[in-house]
């Protein structure tokens, strides 16, 4: 599932989350003001981003982010 | 950064060292250039320096040969043995001499290692018989205190970063590396890298399995080296490991050396039957194979048992592998100091990271057989001597100073406009297109293709030959649609191209190696032993023409230290183990 949400009251747009994803999931919108969530389906749910956020404003889904083909 | 125009195709940049990639290895080689005297050094990362790559997400568990404490003898002995022979034993004595040095500097710099009376302390190997003193870990509070100290280390060196940059091939002129060439992955800008000595340090491949670790190794390095015409040694073996099928936990290391169990859907404790000496110790290759067994048989699901722990272990899996709590405990498998649920596991790729081929190593300075380019950290096809954090330390440490000096004797390297200019249409291809495939498909279709245990854990030539004719009609029907919407689209389409890239070469060598090998998760079910007649050799490959060719590069044993007693076949056990269980009815799940 990965990277569900950014509370937009909570996000002061400091660019934490942006900086720290190693997969370019997340963005500043236009106006720089508050981060989101573009490349959803890239997110590896390695929780840096809601480890690194300050204002606990980001929330990751526990459960693998992509469904992965079953070896049987 | 100074950047100019080239030939209106994209921005230029000079510089004496050029590092391809961001994990340990990459700063290592970047620090270490620098200190050995390159004026400059740019570091060129895909994703963020220090948070993308296998080393930010590494679990804090690290396996040096200490000096002072260590028997030297009792680990060379134990990793040549691990691989049957199978090892280079002029590199294996590097890297257990020369790991200490990176971890006392890392020490220095302030790396979080765990410690008892002011020593590093020592916790007994999952990889190592713990009824006798041999081969230990060490401990430290996760990849990304690692890195973040590393990282701060590199920048204070005077390295300069260029982070969100995919580098999509390298510059060869008059048969040497002279740099690389790239884009922004935001703003879509081309850039060209023009580099007197070139390291490459992007890891192996994982095809996306498995671990949120491996998700960036999707063999960029390797397949660029090979575009390259670069020679890739031992690609046939992909190491598997282990995962947990919902949640995406790191720890094996700490989890086994705390005393967890694999139990099977009849609550069996079966690994004492598969390796009765090491147990859940054994390797990665043979719990994998095990697991895959004991499916077969009809014994699955397979169960990680770790309900078991006292809160005194939960807490210090907890210290050691601080994500494995806030994972496990969002799920609903741990509840403050105990773990509550037994986690059903899978067998999947690690990749060729740590035991798995790469680029070949040519001598002690980490040159490939391309002149000006180096290879640092686990995409070389060096061998397995600890952990691939100690292997990155030596080799990045080595690749580094190595090309410092190269770049002190050479000029910048200069190169036709027109073979930027193909490069650069190779890079743009699918960004250039009006429409087409998006990159997912083409992961999902080598996904399906590869994720199945025949074929992730157990090969016969048939299904190698199967999952081949699957990557040619992925190569030949999906990547000549591929679609980019964007710079960062493109990324995901580039590496897309590369991991088929990998796959292919991965498919094709594992046909040749007519032989099974432990150690590297090699496991031929119709060729279950292990040769050391006819098999003690290496496999190298590389592109010919539009081609390619494979040669076998004899192990140079009669001049090793270490030689096996005798040359002949010896059958793995673990396929007869298996016959012997028997089978027994699919348990309901």
């Amino acid at each position: 599932m990965g990277v569900l949400r950014i509370d937009q009251e909570a996000c002061t747009g400091c660019g934490v989350c942006v900086q720290v994803c190693p997969m370019d999931v997340l963005r500043m919108d236009a106006s720089g003001d508050k981060a989101f969530i573009k490349y959803f389906r890239d997110c590896q749910s390695c929780f840096l981003c809601e480890v690194e956020c300050g204002e606990n404003a980001i929330y990751v889904n526990p459960y693998r982010e992509r469904r992965l083909p079953m070896p049987w | 950064m100074e950047w100019r125009d080239f030939h209106g195709l994209g921005k230029v940049t000079d510089t004496d060292v050029l590092v391809i990639g961001g994990g340990l290895a990459g700063a290592f080689a970047a620090l270490k250039a620098k200190e050995e005297g390159a004026e400059k050094v740019v570091l060129v990362e895909k994703g963020r320096f220090g948070s993308t790559g296998c080393s930010a997400f590494a679990a804090g568990v690290v396996q040096p040969f200490l000096g002072e404490e260590d028997d030297f003898g009792t680990w060379f002995e134990a990793s040549v043995k691990a691989a049957d022979y199978l090892i280079d034993q002029d590199i294996l004595r590097m890297y257990l001499d020369e790991a200490q040095l990176g971890i006392e500097e890392m020490d220095r710099w302030g790396v979080d290692f765990v410690k008892k009376d002011g020593k590093l302390e020592r916790l007994q190997s999952r990889y190592a018989d713990s009824s006798k003193p041999g081969i230990k870990t060490i401990m430290f509070k996760g990849g990304i205190q690692m890195m973040d100290v590393v990282t701060r280390r590199v920048a204070g060196m005077g390295v300069e970063t260029v982070n969100r940059v995919m580098t999509t091939d390298l510059l060869v002129h008059g048969g040497r590396a002279v740099g690389a060439v790239g884009f922004d992955t935001t703003s879509g800008d081309f850039l060209i890298f023009r580099a007197k000595a070139t390291v490459l340090a992007t890891g192996g491949i994982a095809f996306k399995d498995g671990y949120h670790a491996t998700k960036n190794l999707t063999g960029d390095g390797h397949a660029m080296a090979y575009r390259a015409g670069v020679e890739l040694m031992s690609y046939e073996f992909m190491p598997q490991h282990i995962m947990t099928r919902d949640i995406d936990v790191l720890g094996f290391t700490m989890f086994v050396g705390l005393g967890a169990r694999f139990v099977n859907s009849r609550g069996e404790d079966f690994m004492g039957e598969y390796d009765p000496r090491l147990r859940e110790r054994t390797s990665l290759g043979k719990l994998a194979l095990a697991i895959t067994l004991e499916h077969e048989a009809g014994r699955g699901p397979i169960y990680l048992d770790m309900t078991h722990f006292s809160p005194e272990q939960v807490k210090r899996l907890s210290e050691v592998v601080p994500m494995f709590a806030l994972i496990a405990e969002r799920a609903g498998a741990m509840e403050g100091d105990s773990i509550t649920e037994r986690l059903e596991i899978l067998p999947c790729t690690f990749g060729n990271i740590s035991r798995g081929g790469g680029v070949r190593v040519l001598n002690e300075r980490f040159e490939t057989s391309l002149p000006g380019l180096y290879v640092a950290g686990p995409g070389t096809a060096a061998p397995r001597a600890g952990t691939a954090l100690t292997e990155s330390l030596v080799s990045g440490t080595r690749a580094g100073r190595f090309a410092a000096q190269h770049a002190k004797g050479a000029g910048i390297g200069e190169f036709a406009k027109e073979h930027v200019e193909a490069l650069r249409e190779w890079a743009f291809e699918p960004y250039t297109r009006k429409d087409g495939i998006e990159p997912d498909l083409v992961v999902t279709s080598l996904q399906e293709t590869i994720i199945p245990s025949r074929i992730l854990v157990i090969l016969t030539e048939d299904k190698i030959r199967t999952a081949l004719q699957e990557v040619e009609r992925v190569k030949e029907t999906e990547l000549p649609r591929l679609f980019a919407y964007d710079p960062h689209y493109l990324r995901m389409a580039d590496e897309a191209r590369n991991m088929v890239q990998c796959a292919e070469l991965w498919l094709r060598c594992a046909m040749v190696r007519q032989e099974s090998r432990p150690d590297f998760g090699f496991w031929r079910e119709d060729h279950p032993y292990v040769d050391n007649g006819d098999w003690l050799k290496w496999t190298a490959i590389r592109k010919e023409g539009e081609g390619y060719s494979i040669v076998m590069i004899p192990v140079p044993i009669e001049r090793y230290r270490l030689k096996p007693e005798k040359r002949e076949r010896a059958n793995v056990e673990m396929f007869e183990i298996a016959r012997r269980r028997g089978r027994h009815g699919r348990a309901a799940h």
